[in-house]
């Protein structure tokens, strides 16, 4: 194996696992998910010439696979979608003492498949993935400050699927619609 | 004052909640991280509402995280192809085989070129160039993401519109119902500036062109609409391109052809502008 296929195999073969735990929340579908992720890893080692050595090579290979995402975006798209599991009715009282922390993670993952997906996207970078709000908008190709208002959108429309009746005047005031 | 200079003298809560993501990611430099921190101390409902994202960004990670995923079956395939397909594999070929392929490949093009114009002079599709151009700069820059400057807060988008003409309120007009702005930057169609501005409907991303109503008139085949202006609409593979022109200005929006956003965007600008 040559030197570069080494260096490729360290830098990014690591994070074939996270890429495809997001693919497969972007796709909700095992199979897809894998041939997403195959077509970036390949687009990245096409690539690696241009990658530079000591930058961020995560954020890099995310985007890489947003960009085929979204190039094959149609299609996977309009592939069958996975029925949510069954959220809390949005007009029922919250239960007594009911709080976030409680919460069955079913009903979280559920919550967030049934986000819109630019919402679920920037979620899923920042709060599983841990990117922050400047490598968000590297990945996105998007000012920083979209990707602010973008992750507060979608961080109150996943508290609006787990806890309707939380208080709307913070949402006001982040100018979230 | 600026918002540096507001945010020492104290921040309000409607900067906390501008600023929460960079908090919340760890992003505030040190002067502005002790601003917020004081603000959290004096306003519970802040202290609450930053408590409950960041326990909720805990709990997706802590449930995303533990699901199990296997991408040895990833790892094995792109193992095998790094060994099979070097990025910058060269083959070494001989100058005879060199120019026999040279020479194939000079016939194959010509071959190819002469099959185009054919096909062109017969099949040539009428095809305005500013809808070409838009389709091709909707497609690049917001489908596939090439990376831009983009502007996205409100004061600078109506001041790049009344640079061009346009009045500030025009893109704004078309942010309404499920349509929320999100940028906007300048660009050529045609060998003209138009103002881009991309809007989200949901998941997806549509872009409306505006521009200073020229001599120009419209192609495509025109429909009309309710108070009477006509909207032209042509579809470019996978893109619906809709137009329409107002007293003072030309509009072309392009979106997925099966969304009808295009479209939809378009009448609103009928009715709005």
């Amino acid at each position: 194996m040559s030197q570069r296929q080494n260096e490729f195999e360290s830098i990014a073969v690591p994070h074939s696992r996270s890429l495809l735990r997001f693919a497969r929340r972007l796709t909700f579908d095992l199979a897809a998910a894998e041939d997403l992720v195959q077509e970036a890893l390949l687009r990245a080692w096409r690539g690696f010439d241009q990658f530079q050595a000591g930058t961020n090579a995560r954020a890099w290979l995310f985007r890489i696979l947003l960009n085929a995402f979204y190039a094959q975006g149609r299609k996977i798209r309009s592939a069958p979608i996975l029925v949510p599991l069954q959220l809390p009715d949005r007009d029922a009282e919250p239960q007594g003492g009911r709080e976030l922390s409680l919460l069955d993670s079913a009903v979280i993952g559920a919550a967030l498949d049934d986000l819109s997906e630019e919402h679920r996207t920037v979620l899923l970078l920042a709060a599983v993935e841990g990117f922050t709000c400047r490598e968000l908008a590297q990945i996105l190709s998007l000012p920083i400050g979209t990707v602010m208002s973008r992750l507060s959108r979608a961080r109150h429309a996943m508290r609006d699927h787990l806890t309707p009746s939380a208080p709307k005047l913070y949402r006001a005031q982040a100018g979230v619609k | 004052m600026s918002f540096r200079e507001r945010e020492r003298s104290g921040m309000d809560c409607s900067q906390i909640a501008e600023i929460a993501p960079l908090y919340l990611s760890g992003e505030l430099d040190r002067e502005r991280a002790s601003a917020f921190d004081a603000h959290l101390k004096s306003c519970p409902a802040c202290m609450h509402e930053l408590e409950s994202q960041a326990e909720l960004d805990a709990r997706m990670h802590e449930i995303v995280a533990a699901e199990h995923v296997d991408s040895g079956r990833v790892e094995r395939w792109i193992r095998e192809r790094i060994a099979a397909d070097p990025p910058s594999k060269v083959t070494p070929i001989s100058w005879r085989s060199r120019r026999r392929s040279w020479m194939a490949a000079a016939m194959g093009m010509a071959a190819l070129l002469l099959l185009a114009a054919a096909g062109y002079r017969t099949f040539r599709p009428h095809v305005a160039p500013v809808y070409a151009d838009a389709a091709r700069d909707h497609e690049r820059e917001v489908v596939e993401g090439v990376p831009r400057q983009w502007l996205s807060d409100r004061a600078s988008i109506s001041e790049l519109a009344e640079k061009q003409g346009i009045a500030a309120s025009a893109p704004f007009a078309l942010s309404s119902g499920p349509y929320h702005i999100e940028r906007a930057r300048l660009c050529f169609l045609d060998g003209r500036i138009f103002l881009h501005v991309v809007y989200s409907a949901g998941a997806r991303e549509f872009s409306v062109y505006f521009r200073v109503r020229g001599s120009e008139s419209l192609p495509g085949s025109p429909r009309e609409v309710d108070n009477g202006r006509l909207v032209h609409s042509s579809v470019l593979g996978s893109e619906q391109v809709a137009s329409l022109q107002t007293e003072d200005l030309t509009v072309v929006a392009v979106g997925d052809r099966y969304s009808g956003d295009a479209w939809q965007a378009a009448r609103l600008a009928a009715k709005a502008l």
